[in-house]
């Protein structure tokens, strides 16, 4: 083999970087089942199927701040009852810190929904005015 | 059922086996293979009188010693500066140059988003996620300015690089007729790889606590639980499916290139042709000055003849020339 210190260094150098899950956490990472660590939700029916609320929840959002902003629309009907178009529904069965936040600190999501809106786990509580 | 979804669990490290093992090989192959001349090319000045004025890219350019000629290496892999000179390819009827610089800005469009995306990736493969690994995709998103789930650039990149290259293999003349089958297939790869990734981002949206679950057995050797594997998204699967298959194509591709790229002897050669002696590796005996010999070895046997008459041919080549005669081929010298 002609250059072999540089050739070894090449290929020593291609298996660092195809390490690279490894040390840029440190060889820190945890497997973890994300569904026994949610909190269980208290309703029985959710706005939609849940396997289509798993994926498609934010298109819903998206659908909803439409709907609420530009037409005023606050109702939502389903084939599972009625709901007030706001992000409080969510929150009556689903907890905030151990449900939605924690499955997106675990996905690495950061939805942008609270540089404008107020959360439960902020000091601000949210202004709820459809409870009047 | 559940059981033959194991094959999904089994598919990556079955890919990168073939990868680590067949990138490693090549480079030892490569790395055996002998450079009888030294044949840096070069586009500056080299080492010269001291009045003649050389500057930094002259050195870059026409390097004359090895950190130089790394340099010029570096260059080369992280912004493609041969790539960047490629303005004389097409000589239209006037005898005009056209400047197809176009090709170099859509092939670093499309590596540098490939790059970002690979480390964008990673926020399935680590947990924690590193802070960086977010920052990137925050700033790739464009700070979530456009829509939601924000509309990440360098997917779009990428697919417009795509494009262009694989569009210059099918609507050009010259590249068509000499693009091999192989360079449709990995660019064929790459568009599926690429499109049912924005797909699974934008249209068709998967599970991804089940997606990320998977990804993290596979990089801690951690079997995932059936369920997991059941809720795997079908479009995912297309997806994790052709990256496995990538993956072990690589080695055999001319994706190689990124390992390639470093023996290319025009490039990782100083240019030092006076400076030092360039002693080619299959030469029996260097010291002999190559004019003051009497003839040239090959394996051994000295043949004595400047003007190759076909005896001495034969002589040299006589395996050679047996076995294609013994395949009903007839072998004659050329009539002068």
């Amino acid at each position: 083999m002609y250059h072999k210190p540089y050739v070894i260094l090449g290929i020593v150098a291609f298996l660092i970087l195809l390490a690279m899950p490894y040390w840029v956490t440190a060889g820190n990472i945890k497997y973890e089942d994300i569904h026994k660590e949610l909190a269980q939700p208290k309703g029985v029916n959710c706005i939609k199927g849940v396997k289509w609320m798993s994926s498609y929840h934010m298109e819903l959002l998206n659908e909803w701040r439409e709907a609420a902003v530009r037409d005023g629309i606050r109702k939502y009907p389903t084939d599972n009852g009625v709901f007030n178009v706001s992000l409080t529904e969510c929150w009556k069965c689903h907890d905030y810190e151990n449900y939605c936040k924690k499955c997106h600190e675990f996905m690495e999501v950061r939805p942008v929904c609270w540089d404008c809106h107020y959360n439960p786990s902020m000091e601000m509580p949210t202004v709820n005015y459809l409870n009047k | 059922m559940s059981g033959v979804l194991y094959i999904f669990y089994v598919l990556p490290y079955i890919a990168i086996a073939i990868f680590i093992a067949g990138v490693i090989y090549r480079i030892v192959n490569w790395a055996n293979s002998a450079v009888p001349l030294k044949i840096p090319t070069t586009a500056g000045q080299q080492p010269c009188f001291r009045f003649i004025r050389r500057t930094w890219i002259d050195k870059i350019d026409s390097p004359s010693n090895k950190f130089w000629a790394f340099v010029r290496m570096i260059f080369e892999v992280f912004l493609f500066r041969s790539l960047f000179r490629n303005t004389k390819y097409y000589v239209e009827k006037a005898g005009k140059n056209a400047d197809t610089r176009w090709l170099w800005v859509f092939a670093i469009l499309f590596h540098y988003s490939l790059l970002v995306i690979v480390i964008r990736h990673l926020r399935f493969f680590t947990n924690p996620t590193p802070k960086f690994v977010s920052l990137i995709e925050y700033l790739d998103g464009l700070v979530g300015v456009a829509i939601v789930p924000p509309l990440l650039m360098t997917g779009v990149l990428a697919l417009v690089g795509l494009a262009f290259l694989w569009g210059r293999r099918i609507f050009l003349a010259k590249e068509r007729c000499i693009s091999l089958p192989s360079d449709h297939l990995i660019l064929f790869f790459m568009a599926v790889i690429l499109v049912s990734g924005l797909l699974l981002r934008y249209v068709v949206k998967a599970d991804l606590s089940y997606v990320k679950m998977f990804a993290l057995s596979i990089i801690t050797f951690h079997p995932p639980s059936p369920e997991v594997l059941a809720n795997l998204h079908w479009l995912f699967l297309i997806h994790f499916t052709f990256v496995c298959i990538t993956i072990a194509y690589l080695p055999f591709s001319k994706v190689m290139h990124f390992a390639g790229v470093w023996f290319s002897p025009t490039r990782n050669m100083p240019n030092d042709n006076r400076m030092r002696r360039h002693v080619n590796p299959w030469d029996p005996n260097p010291e002999v000055p190559i004019l003051a010999r009497v003839g040239i070895t090959v394996d051994g046997h000295v043949f004595k003849c400047k003007k190759l008459d076909w005896d001495t041919y034969y002589e040299m080549y006589k395996d050679q020339l047996d076995e294609i005669a013994e395949n009903n081929y007839v072998l004659k010298p050329e009539e002068l």
